[in-house]
């Protein structure tokens, strides 16, 4: 008996899944985002954290998969795919898909060839790669001609008439002849490293050039008198498994080829290592480089996120049957409901009397006092944040009062004043003295999710199965609170904070850096006046400070060296996320380490870009190995 | 089955066997062992050397190959601790012959070696120190699991190339009389407070086993995967799934100790791992196995049996994958990796093909006195030699 699985938890992005599940799943809204010359003949790099869509995005270009958006054309939930497809020019309505998508992963062991000297290392690698380049294709082309058993391969003919010399791919009639080749050669390969008993036979193979790519580019298929395929598109994933000169050699090498198809290779931005930190990017006509990560963080990229995650989440709900709800959006209550937190109201105002107190006897306040004392009467939510707004300002008014003359303040003014960083941080006031929920609602879970695919479905996941609960129990509605969302998805922000060191190389120091950001920016954000409404989520490192980091020096050593690691593998796996700030008048230019947006739920944090503190890095490395606490009682007005 | 009859003993026993084993006979030892932490290594060493060293027995010659670890954090005492036990054992292992410590090199232009390469390093290392032993001891107390693993199933290789019994010749674990011993320290109680965090993003993989997982031809085949489970290693289970090479099809079949000391050992365990194998996968429960906790060669037979059936079974669909994911205790783990040993196809163009992918964690938390504190029972596994019948 099969055990019920979350629909949010199954992972659908690798190859051997069934095609018509990922199609199902697969939500078109990110081809909107690639880039229109993507199908250029070029090498295009396409780098993210890990989960943020790469490897879906080229799964989706494979021939089965291609082949799976086809046949399914006509059903109206795929139809909008299959329409994006047609846009971009990979389908037509009237032929079967022409397009030989080729996907290789590099996880499949070239980092583990046996360290020698130079040339011979590269040319065997350049080896593996180019026959598991031939067979893939081999293999893919039977696919996108909906072959069935790999002996029919045989009646593919191979034309070479535009092929160049290569010294290391034979020349066969057949697609099956060559495929056998490859086979072979890569187990002969494997063989003589698994034997290695004694020294290699002389056997092992080592070419010049990656061959593949010559071979790919133009070689000719031939199908029952006609030729197929003609449109070819190279994709190589997980190239941060690369040793680092097999990833610089492959990004060279064939950047120099000039490959006259598009050749998509995708990694980990760990890959970059130290030089993440660094600002720039190198690209030219024949590299082009995209950070998935970043597609998301522009103007609207947040509302176009929202919406391909809605997308997402609603295919994978459609795909359980447990909780009998069509939308998972609809489960999930976007509204504080006032009767719901009606103690916490009634405390939230008695606390707002007792700390106003002190202000009565101010003639100035009398105007804000008297129209904060109408909302007073009203206990519903909006009154008490209008109540913290209040609050806020006086405090801020009072610390920036000069001796001077005490004039009476407006309710205009109080009106001029208040803005919605104000609004948002007396929101997060509220829950932070109240317990009145913050985190919940469709729209902040996408922003907690940082622009991920893969944080978005363990957060909704953590919802899942609270629905499930709901369910199991037979409530009456399946619909969750705010205060019952708040809870999942601070439990799962805690769980991802612990698993932290469990699933990080540098995870126990990664942990220490980000509780220790966190406590900082909590001390700031919660200073009574807010002074960086809504609040304080990242630190910034100026470029001084970051040369320091990215600049070799021994000047600050192996602590030193030690901290370009951790925060190029907390930036490179989502926890934390650069931006770069600009210089202006009064500051050097930047950049700045926003924390994880799900991590800023377990600190308490508002989950809203935009404040950040300078540090130092002698600050980080004292963080990183000492983890700061938060100071949590007095705070001071900043 | 190759290990059909077996030697397999435990505490006291231990020593009675060596002395039926070692007595009037000139041993050419090598001793293999890491330069670790642990310092259960230098129990199960001063009981050998005191047994070597009493009358009866003869040494001709013997080496202590120490193998050094390198890219691990550890907090400062531990790291003394490894020092001072380093030199404990050197001074424990020098009445019989000398010792040399086994370091690895760094390729130039890299910060250090990919862990599968360092592995083979290591193992190469090894494998060129064993020619001419009568006797083999590998101590896996001290050792990294997938190290252990890797010198098992290489020597194994080594010392038995064919694994075809006939009736007309000696039965293949004879090895040409050559003993290998493999021993084991176990204590539970201070395995479960040995804390194993930040697991490496690269896994290693064990020499010999490395077609199956990496080779682009048998990427369509089927693949049974048995994670061998253990306390606190959920990480490491999760990076083998991370790496996104076990197919959502794939046939997951778990691997419990049962029976076991704790009887809710097994229940506990896969409360632990529910996440990644139940929530995220639909792994069918009729799939879990049960396995000895503490007598290997069950385990061995249990997981041997398994992967024979599905072999058997796929093979009417060109073939499989069989992955193996040691992450239980050591006993079941030596179970399991002479059942990829025996597994293992010896011909390169076999449609089947055994791996153990392995994600090593980088830092160990430890306390020093438990380590100290620690009373060890000692077993013993015989894999081949004299044991195993004289010549036809």
């Amino acid at each position: 008996m099969a055990y019920n699985s979350n629909p949010f938890l199954e992972r659908m992005s690798e190859r051997t899944t069934s095609d018509m599940e990922f199609v199902r799943l697969f939500s078109p809204k990110i081809l909107e985002k690639l880039a229109d010359d993507a199908f250029e003949g070029a090498v295009h790099v396409f780098r993210s954290a890990p989960g943020a869509g790469k490897t879906t995005l080229l799964r989706a270009f494979t021939p089965s998969a291609l082949r799976a958006f086809w046949n399914s054309r006509a059903r109206p939930e795929l139809a909008e795919s299959f329409q994006r497809l047609v846009n971009r020019g990979v389908l037509t309505e009237g032929n079967s898909p022409q397009l030989l998508g080729v996907f290789l992963s590099c996880a499949s062991g070239y980092a583990d060839l046996p360290s020698s000297e130079g040339l011979e290392q590269e040319g065997l690698f350049r080896a593996l790669l180019d026959c598991r380049i031939v067979l893939r294709t081999l293999r893919s082309l039977g696919a996108l001609l909906g072959l069935g058993a790999p002996d029919q391969l045989a009646a593919i003919k191979l034309n070479y008439a535009t092929v160049p010399s290569l010294q290391g791919i034979p020349v066969l009639d057949t697609a099956l002849e060559l495929a056998t080749w490859a086979e072979e050669h890569e187990r002969r390969v494997y063989a003589q490293l698994d034997a290695f008993l004694g020294p290699p036979s002389g056997g092992l193979p080592a070419h010049l050039h990656f061959e593949g790519v010559l071979w790919l580019q133009s070689i000719q298929f031939q199908y029952e008198g006609r030729a197929v395929a003609p449109q070819r598109l190279l994709m190589v994933d997980d190239m941060h498994k690369l040793r680092r000169k097999q990833r610089a050699m492959l990004i060279d090498d064939l950047t120099v080829m000039r490959p006259s198809i598009p050749i998509w290779l995708a990694e980990r931005t760990v890959a970059l290592g130290a030089e993440l930190l660094s600002q720039g990017a190198r690209e030219g006509r024949d590299l082009r480089e995209y950070n998935l990560d970043k597609m998301w963080s522009d103007a609207k990229g947040l509302s176009q996120f929202v919406s391909y995650a809605q997308n997402i989440v609603d295919r994978r709900m459609k795909n359980q049957n447990v909780v009998p709800v069509g939308s998972f959006t609809q489960c999930l209550r976007d509204e504080l409901v006032s009767s719901e937190v009606r103690a916490q109201l009634a405390e939230g105002i008695q606390r707002f009397r007792n700390e106003v107190e002190r202000y009565q006897s101010s003639q100035r306040y009398l105007q804000w006092l008297a129209r904060a004392e109408q909302y007073t009467n009203e206990p519903n939510v909006e009154s008490l944040v209008e109540l913290y707004v209040t609050r806020i300002l006086l405090v801020r008014d009072e610390s920036k009062r000069q001796m001077s003359l005490d004039l009476i303040l407006t309710e205009e003014e109080l009106e001029d004043r208040d803005s919605s960083q104000v609004r948002a941080a007396a929101e997060l006031f509220m829950h932070e003295e109240l317990g009145i929920p913050y985190y919940f609602g469709f729209d902040r879970l996408c922003v907690m999710a940082t622009n991920n695919v893969e944080e978005l479905l363990a957060l909704s996941a953590a919802l899942y199965v609270g629905l499930q609960a709901k369910q199991v129990l037979r409530k009456a509605e399946l619909i969750l609170s705010a205060q019952e969302q708040e809870k999942l998805l601070r439990d799962a922000a805690g769980r991802k904070r612990e698993f932290i060191p469990k699933s990080h190389t540098e995870g126990t120091r990664a942990q220490r850096l980000l509780d220790s950001i966190g406590a900082f920016c909590h001390d700031q954000t919660f200073a009574p006046n807010a002074p960086y409404a809504p609040g304080v989520t990242g630190v910034r490192l100026s470029r001084t400070e970051l040369a320091k980091l990215t600049i070799p020096s021994k000047l600050l050593g192996l602590a030193g060296q030690t901290l370009a690691r951790v925060l190029a593998e907390c930036a490179a796996e989502n926890l934390l996320v650069q931006r770069e700030s600009q210089a202006t008048g009064s500051r050097d230019s930047g950049t700045v380490f926003y924390l994880n947006r799900s991590l800023c739920v377990h600190y308490g944090l508002p989950l809203q870009m935009g404040g950040w503190r300078d540090v130092s890095v002698g600050e980080l490395m004292k963080w990183m190995e000492r983890r700061l606490t938060p100071n949590r009682k007095n705070l001071e007005v900043v | 089955m190759l290990w059909d009859y077996y030697v397999f003993r435990r505490g006291n026993a231990v020593h009675d066997l060596w002395d039926d084993l070692m007595k009037d006979r000139l041993v050419d030892l090598l001793y293999i062992a890491g330069r670790g932490f642990d310092v259960r290594a230098q129990t199960v060493m001063r009981e050998f050397v005191t047994g070597q060293r009493g009358s009866g027995r003869k040494t001709a010659s013997a080496k202590l190959l120490m193998l050094g670890f390198e890219g691990y954090e550890l907090d400062d005492n531990i790291v003394k601790l490894t020092e001072e036990n380093a030199v404990a054992l050197e001074a424990l292992f020098s009445p019989l012959g000398s010792a040399e410590t086994i370091t690895i090199a760094v390729p130039d232009g890299e910060d250090e070696a990919s862990p599968s390469d360092a592995l083979r390093q290591r193992v190469k290392a090894v494998l060129d120190e064993v020619d001419g032993k009568t006797d083999i001891i590998l101590d896996v107390s001290s050792l990294p699991r997938a190290t252990y693993l890797a010198l098992l199933t290489n020597i194994l290789y080594k010392l038995v190339p064919t694994k075809d019994v006939a009736s007309d010749k000696p039965h293949p674990l004879y090895a040409n009389g050559v003993n290998f011993h493999v021993l084991v320290a176990e204590d539970a109680h201070l395995d479960g407070q040995i804390r194993a965090e930040d697991p490496s993003n690269d896994l290693v993989m064990i020499p010999g086993f490395v077609t199956a997982w990496q080779a682009e031809s048998l990427q369509d085949r089927p693949l049974v995967w048995f994670p061998v489970l253990g306390e606190n290693r959920v990480n490491q289970l999760q990076k083998i799934i991370d790496s996104a090479l076990i197919p959502m099809e794939a046939e997951v079949c778990p691997v419990v100790p049962h029976p076991s000391k704790d009887p809710r050992r097994a229940d506990n365990l896969l409360v632990e791992y529910r996440g990644p194998l139940f929530d995220s996968r639909k792994t069918p429960t009729s799939n879990i196995l049960y396995a000895h906790e503490s007598h290997p060669f069950e385990a061995y037979r249990q997981l041997l049996g398994a992967m024979q059936r599905y072999e058997n079974s796929m093979s009417i669909m060109g073939g499989c994958r069989l992955v193996m994911t040691p992450l239980g205790s050591k006993l079941i783990t030596l179970g399991a990796g002479l059942a990829c040993f025996e597994m293992r196809p010896s011909d390169w163009n076999a449609r089947y093909g055994v791996t153990i992918p392995h994600a090593e964690p980088r830092r160990y938390f430890a306390s020093v006195e438990s380590l100290r504190k620690s009373t060890p029972e000692i077993s013993l596994l015989l894999l081949t030699g004299q044991a195993y019948g004289e010549p036809v």
